[in-house]
């Protein structure tokens, strides 16, 4: 690229790989900065599930219907296939109460288009005999869709690089520059500075830092999340599986440790098993406990397991919002930067919608004034924490 | 709850080095659990039916007196142990007799061994194709032979002990290949000096296969094996200065099983998982942690003896397995600083000469970097997950950048499956090496996490892990 892009996006995750392919589709230019490799972070370290049934707003639900509509689409386009399977996901409850609870929710998620079946204890069986005899039932959410993360975000990136978008690996972005007017003009890289038209930050935990360098404080936290994965169990389940109490745990932001079974298989027949949310800063490391007491919920309700070997276990780290939603968009009083982070657990999910209105943004300036076409882009509009220019002095010394 | 078990010293792998190691910790009066998968001391040295018609190496008679100390009950040995975690705080993951428990250790002594090293060629999935080692092990253990006709191929010591031991058996053993040359061996003679147990012991495996008409190659490889349910036939090659297969002079010979082996390289997985620090280093074998004089790991209290800290024969790991069972000792404060000294003074000469004469072997028996010019697309590298030589070729090509095992693991499939990449990890280094024409060194390691081995998802959980349970 030998002129300025007019757009730079600064991380290759899931998100920022979404972000890259949806500008580039719009006729940008677009450069895409990685500090390691395509993925590297939380988008290898994660399940590859893109859920509605965890949604409790119509706004937040709404956003994801929008998406896993957007990944069907993808799913056909892209030319490198990414294991994109329309699975359905099963919500299994232990308790007549917790199955109860979850029938209002998902009739009321009924209402806003969501397909869902009720599952008596012996309907759940007939679907997934693997499961524990003693459970009340199940809601079958008959939309929700599973893709391989790490593939989905190398299909995206060599569907950018197609459209003309460049890719630089192993270029850490260390801060922002901004001129004299506050706008980001340039990225500080361990190759120098990067200038480019606007900047999208799409780094997931790992924005914070970088904002920080042009005076912003972002609410996003990591979240960590533990994964067990088990050598390859053909049948063991039909479709993916979610406890009753996973959207509490999602929606609970107490410090303690949240434990609540996902099970997945991947296309080669390994499960993985989550899934686990703390805040203990930027740790990746397994811990035994968690490993464990994600090892007992999936005993409690697939006991077929027992015998099954763990082969492999990985944390990653979600960027945690406070209102659970991400942070898409412009931020106010820093022209040039849009945010496109704090997707917590649904970053696969969110991933295309999240590119098609940060790719809005960059073409139509008047996108989130209008009230009829931008709700969803009010829904994640980062000015919603009021203001992030947290240090002005920084930001005037900066300038 | 139960209570949370401690030991002063836990030492993993019962090998000469552990077995060493262990002795010499509890000498110093320390409470020492010995732990080992397999259900026999002495590792893969020292198993039953080790010994090569009448005499004793040096090595195989000091090890011998360290199984009858065992025997005297001075450290808790346990068989059939799998180690599946270490953590940072010196606390074991243990699995045995279906279940999962923790122990904590005042001092840790990794002894866990090396694996041998392969190339792979087209055909080495093949039934009937295994490793020197595999085939010593069942010929050791239970006195079954791989084959009728077998061809024992690779480099290194390893493959005429195990073509000696084949024939001895009643083999017939078409020939050995040894990849080097006799000139890269004469360039290391130097390292040779005061090495006259293990030329002996060579010259007596070679006298062996001589009596038995086996011939002896050097400079040659299987480039390729064939058949259709088992391994029929494998087409040798001589190769040329770099190690990479000439196109004349290549043969096809009927076998049916053949032995491949090119040295060995260090099992480090624990090592990794405890945060220990990794450095390449060709002369140790590969990856190696990084140690102190006393072997002490960068993990503070996790010490590294035998192969574990670089492959060097019995004789090292007899030597590094007493010095790092005493330095450990002298952490706990079992042994002064002054005794710690003397003793590792007075191995200090033959450590030195033994750790010159593995970097030798080290250094000559190590795959040469030309075979990776043998491995055709369709070839499987991973075979857990059955990734070709053509997807990581095309990973490197397409994705620039991707240099390193890690990130080639986000573009496939590889190192997934439940060997966790132990033995496809170098190899694939070594092919991405050979792809972006850089070092295997620049390739690193895959990430490791816990599990380390397969752990069956009930043991894990019902862990009965105390301490940090609340």
């Amino acid at each position: 690229m030998s002129r300025m892009p007019d757009v730079a996006v600064i991380g290759a995750g899931i998100v920022g790989a979404a972000c890259a392919y949806s500008l580039a589709r719009a006729g940008l230019s677009v450069l895409a900065l990685e500090r390691d490799f395509p993925a590297a972070g939380t988008s290898r370290a994660c399940d590859g599930l893109i859920l509605c049934c965890d949604k409790t707003s119509p706004a937040e639900l709404e956003l994801a219907q929008v998406s896993a509509g957007l990944w069907a689409g993808l799913a056909e386009g892209l030319d490198l296939d990414f294991e994109y399977g329309n699975t359905g996901v099963i919500v299994v409850y232990a308790t007549v109460e917790g199955l109860e609870a979850g029938r209002k929710q998902a009739i009321d998620r009924c209402g806003c288009g969501v397909k869902v079946e009720m599952l008596d204890a012996a309907g759940l069986l007939a679907l997934e005999p693997n499961l524990a005899p003693d459970l009340a039932g199940g809601i079958y959410y008959l939309d929700e869709a599973q893709v391989d993360a790490r593939r989905a975000t190398l299909a995206l990136l060599q569907a950018a690089r197609r459209c003309g978008a460049e890719l630089r690996q192993g270029v850490s972005v260390t801060g922002l520059r901004r001129d004299a007017g506050g706008r980001v003009v340039a990225a500080l890289t361990t190759e120098g500075e990067i200038e480019a038209g606007a900047f999208v930050l799409a780094a997931g935990v790992w924005s914070n830092e970088i904002a920080a360098s042009a005076g912003l404080q972002l609410p996003v936290r990591p979240r960590k999340g533990t994964i067990l994965v088990t050598s390859a169990a053909p049948g063991m389940i039909q479709h993916p599986l979610l406890e009753g109490s996973y959207a509490a745990s999602v929606h609970a932001d107490t410090s303690a440790a949240q434990v609540a079974l996902v099970a997945e298989m991947t296309a080669g027949g390994t499960l993985l098993l989550g899934s686990s949310r703390e805040f203990v800063g930027f740790d990746r490391s397994v811990s035994r406990a968690v490993a464990q007491a994600i090892a007992a919920r999936a005993m409690r309700y697939l006991p077929a397991l027992a015998e099954r070997n763990v082969i492999r276990a990985y944390a990653g780290l979600r960027p945690w919002s406070p209102d659970h939603l991400p942070l898409i968009g412009p931020v106010a009083g820093v022209p040039g930067l849009y945010l496109a982070t704090g997707h917590e657990g649904a970053g696969i999910g969110l991933a295309p919608v999240t590119g098609e209105i940060i790719a809005r943004w960059l073409i139509d300036p008047a996108y989130g004034k209008s009230q009829a076409t931008s709700g969803l882009a009010r829904t994640v509009w980062p000015g919603r924490f009021g203001d992030l220019i947290q240090d002005a002095a920084a930001v005037r010394a900066a300038a | 709850m139960p209570a949370l078990e401690t030991v002063d010293v836990a030492v993993v792998g019962a090998g000469p080095a552990g077995l060493a190691a262990a002795l010499a910790a509890a000498e110093c009066g320390l409470r020492v659990a010995l732990l080992d998968e397999r259900s026999l001391p002495g590792g893969q040295y020292l198993l039953p039916g080790h010994a090569h018609g009448g005499a004793l190496t040096e090595s195989e008679r000091l090890g011998g007196d360290l199984l009858r100390r065992l025997e005297t009950g001075q450290v808790d040995w346990r068989p059939g142990v799998t180690v599946w975690n270490v953590e940072a705080g010196l606390t074991l993951g243990l699995f045995a007799d279906g279940r999962a428990t923790t122990l904590a250790a005042g001092a840790i002594v990794l002894a866990s061994g090396a694996r041998e090293q392969v190339a792979p060629f087209p055909g080495w999935t093949l039934p009937g194709v295994m490793t020197a080692g595999a085939a010593q092990l069942l010929a050791k253990r239970h006195g079954v032979l791989p084959g009728r006709r077998v061809l024992v191929a690779g480099s290194g010591p390893l493959l005429l002990a195990v073509a000696a031991k084949l024939s001895a058996l009643g083999a017939t053993v078409v020939a050995v290949l040894e990849a080097s040359r006799p000139a890269q061996w004469l360039s290391h003679a130097p390292a040779a000096r005061g090495q006259g147990g293990r030329f002996a012991e060579g010259w007596r495996y070679l006298s062996d296969l001589r009596k038995a008409r086996v011939a002896y190659r050097f400079g040659s490889a299987v480039v390729a094996a064939q058949g259709a349910e088992r391994v029929e036939s494998v087409t040798v090659a001589p190769l040329d200065r770099a190690g990479r297969p000439l196109r004349e002079g290549r043969s096809v010979v009927a076998v049916d099983a053949l032995c491949v082996s090119f040295g060995f390289t260090p099992n480090v997985e624990l090592a990794q998982l405890a945060g220990a620090w990794m450095v390449f280093d060709p002369l140790r074998g590969g990856w190696a942690p990084q140690v102190d004089e006393n072997l002490e790991s960068t993990a503070s209290g996790l010490f590294v003896a035998g192969e574990t800290g670089g492959v060097g024969g019995a004789g090292l790991a007899l030597l590094t397995g007493r010095v790092a069972g005493l330095a450990a000792a002298r952490r706990l404060g079992a042994l002064s600083q002054d005794d710690l000294e003397r003793a590792k003074a007075g191995l200090a000469g033959r450590r030195k000469r033994e750790l010159r004469f593995a970097g030798m072997l080290n250094a000559v028996c190590a795959p040469p970097g030309g075979l990776s010019e043998i491995i055709t697309d369709e070839t499987i590298v991973c075979r857990c997950e059955e990734v070709t030589a053509g997807e990581l070729r095309a990973a490197v090509r397409e994705a620039a950048g991707i240099r390193t095992l890690d990130a080639l693991k986000v573009w496939t499939r590889i190192g997934q499956g439940p060997c966790q990449g132990r033995t496809c990890g170098p190899i694939a280094g070594r092919l991405i090496a050979a792809e972006a024409g850089c070092s295997p060194e620049a390739a690193g390691t895959f990430a490791v996490r816990p599990p380390a081995r397969p752990l069956p998802l009930g043991a894990l959980a019902a862990l009965e892990a105390a301490g940090d349970a609340a």
